[in-house]
């Protein structure tokens, strides 16, 4: 029984980060429908971004906090950036925007490799967050994951916030309904694309500062993680958060719980299984956005 | 839901356990088997003189041959039930990186691979030899003795030889000689035949090897079928006996390699230690290398620093650490600064065992 408790902990932590990354896509992927390949490379940014920060600042403890907002404008200014540049043009060719921004994935996977050497590197946690707290039955829970989960909450509350009562927010869910009909409407549709993905990244650069608690830095992490993001919205279901949410914890309690009874690989084939199984039943996600769209 | 728990997850307040992770497949496999039964034998021996904090030790296998990402799941999953209270073993340096944060100031951590220096991560202690200690005296005294000035590294793809590359780069330097050409290749290669065409028209006389295990067998298969073996001799810091028997004694002329044990080393504690291997594994027992003795030195090296501390916690340990000594075949050895300062030797192939040619 203890067992089955800290795997569902255990689940619930990787669902956490699998939240965080998840949470940026489901703005730049969810909300505009732009597939971004680089978005794994915006999470790698916000990595590095610690690790830099952390050889000029000392204290492990100061230098995390000075990390999240500064990798979130790092990451968000390259999110904007590459939707000015390059998106922008491809709004209506979903299938060259994926090319290209995986072009791009690939051109800053080897800036990273050239500026910081293929090598991983590894930041110091500060000791606050290091060590576990102990539970009855002698589990116990890692102040890292516990950090890691309040991030991803925040996170999410900060947006669902923002996308309600902001000015900002409700341009957003007028453009993402009818793009047209705000245009009309007076909303300067290219500014709320430009801000929107300066947001979605942002989210990402966040991932990337929360990542260096859990393992080492290198020039492919963003990749290697960018697949489950991509499923995580897309069986959450396009247009809104609350999917992603649900499917980001399912999918981690699902993962560590076949863990726990198989192994690692089968159960990262029985997630994938469940996927399709799921999409098969529902292929629109597991919530929609009710719009009157004319499209 | 009531699911079969494997039989090492009851957790028991009367043991303590430890995770032993420690290669089963992959290049490192091969002495695998060697790592297993030098951590068992430190665990016996231990638990022969009243255990630690007086409760028996227990090792928990996990196989470091697995994906870094892998092993530190299931790591970081047995110590949140609280099925471990340490963890050890030889595997390489991303396992590691994956690792040290997943359980830092959780359990103590000791690593006792050989690796590329500079672990700060809190909670983490090493029995590892690093370049500085092991490497440079190495190429300082080749480069003196055979006049070795032209080196060539080979390694394969990740932290550890392109970090001990770069140092081997300096310590060329350093030695009034120079580094005239790198190449990586990714673990498990089977190809070498680009790596010999260049160190061919390299002009080499000496090799840097930083191949893992099974890649360095079949690179000096390769080598010295080439025939480079005449002009060029071999150095590297992770070679081990397991790893000559695998390569054969026509695959070894003019190889050396360094490290803090060998097992034709003649000292007092070096022959116990055989002694009592053999008594309990048997002369068929796979062949001791430095790289399987130092699990024997890991175990040995956390109970010493929980028994100085008195308790699991790992803050405490950190900070009784420094004052930590204990007993092994490398002699005694004391903890500076989270790592063991030991002797360190140089050693020359002779067919399929080590002859040891100078304490560095």
């Amino acid at each position: 029984m203890t067992v089955l408790f800290g795997q569902l902990f255990t689940g619930i932590s990787i669902g956490a980060v699998l939240l965080l990354i998840a949470l940026g896509l489901a703005l730049t992927f969810g909300q505009m429908n732009v597939i971004n390949m680089a978005h794994g490379e915006f999470i790698m940014a916000g990595a590095y971004t610690t690790y830099v920060l952390q050889q000029s600042i000392t204290g492990a403890g100061l230098s995390l906090v000075v990390a999240l907002p500064v990798a979130f404008v790092v990451a968000g200014t390259m999110g904007a950036l590459l939707e000015v540049l390059l998106i922008r043009r491809l709004y209506a060719r979903p299938l060259d925007t994926l090319l290209v921004t995986w072009g791009v994935s690939l051109m800053l996977q080897q800036l990273a490799r050239d500026v910081f050497g293929s090598p991983n590197v590894q930041t110091r946690a500060p000791e606050l967050l290091t060590g576990n707290v102990a539970l009855p039955g002698g589990l116990t829970i890692a102040n890292n994951r516990l950090f890691i989960l309040g991030l991803a909450l925040a996170a999410v509350a900060a947006l669902t916030l923002a996308l309600r009562l902001t000015p900002l927010g409700r341009r957003i869910r007028a453009v993402v309904q009818n793009r047209d009909l705000a245009a009309v409407s007076g909303i300067a549709t290219s500014r709320v694309d430009r801000t929107t993905f300066f947001v979605g990244s942002g989210l990402a650069g966040l991932a990337g500062v929360a990542l260096t608690l859990l393992g080492p830095i290198g020039p492919t992490m963003g990749t290697n993680l960018i697949i489950d993001a991509f499923l995580v919205v897309v069986v959450g279901g396009i247009g809104q958060l609350k999917g992603s949410v649900i499917v980001a914890f399912a999918l981690g309690v699902l993962q560590a719980t076949g863990e726990y009874l198989t192994t690692l690989s089968v159960a990262k084939v029985i997630v994938f299984v469940a996927i399709v199984a799921f999409l098969q039943w529902r292929p629109q996600g597991m919530f929609t956005l009710r719009t009157r769209s004319l499209a | 839901m009531s699911a079969p728990a494997p039989p090492w997850l009851t957790v028991d307040r009367a043991v303590v356990s430890i995770a032993l992770v420690y290669p089963m497949r992959g290049p490192a496999g091969m002495f695998g088997p060697t790592c297993e039964l030098c951590a068992q034998l430190a665990v016996e021996e231990i638990n022969r003189s009243g255990g630690v904090l007086g409760r028996e030790v227990r090792l928990v296998p996990v196989d470091g041959g697995a994906p870094p990402a892998e092993v530190a799941a299931e790591v970081e999953a047995l110590v949140s039930v609280g099925a471990v209270q340490g963890v050890t073993g030889w595997h390489i340096s991303s396992v590691r990186q994956a690792l040290a944060p997943r359980v830092a100031h959780r359990v103590p951590y000791v690593y006792t691979a050989l690796y590329e220096g500079g672990e700060r991560t809190e909670g983490v202690f090493l029995t590892s030899e690093t370049p500085d200690a092991q490497l440079w005296p190495a190429m300082r005294l080749l480069a003196g003795e055979q006049g070795v000035r032209r080196w060539f590294v080979v390694g394969n793809d990740y932290v550890w030889p392109r970090r001990t590359a770069r140092a081997a780069q300096r310590y060329a330097l350093r030695g009034g000689g120079q580094v005239v050409g790198r190449h990586f290749l990714p673990l498990d290669a089977h190809d070498f035949t680009e790596v010999l065409r260049r160190i061919e028209h390299s002009d080499a006389d000496g090799v840097l090897m930083l191949l893992v295990g099974a890649d360095a067998v079949r690179f000096n298969r390769a080598f010295a079928r080439s025939g480079l073996d005449q002009r060029c001799l071999r150095l590297s810091t992770l070679m081990d006996e397991n790893m000559l028997l695998a390569s054969g004694a026509g695959a070894t002329r003019r190889l050396y390699s360094t490290a803090g044990f060998f097992a034709g080393l003649v000292t007092q504690e070096n022959l116990d230690f055989h002694g009592e291997f053999a008594r309990r594994f048997g002369v068929e027992a796979p062949p001791l290398g430095s790289l399987g003795e130092s699990c024997y030195e890991g175990v040995m090296l956390l109970a010493a620093l929980i028994g100085q501390a008195r308790t699991l916690d790992v803050r405490a340990i950190e900070t009784a650490a420094d004052t930590v000594a204990y007993h092994g075949p490398r002699g005694r050895l004391r903890l500076r600064q989270r790592h063991v300062r030991q002797r360190i030797y140089l050693a020359e192939a002779d067919g399929l065992d080590f002859s040891v040619l100078a304490q560095l």
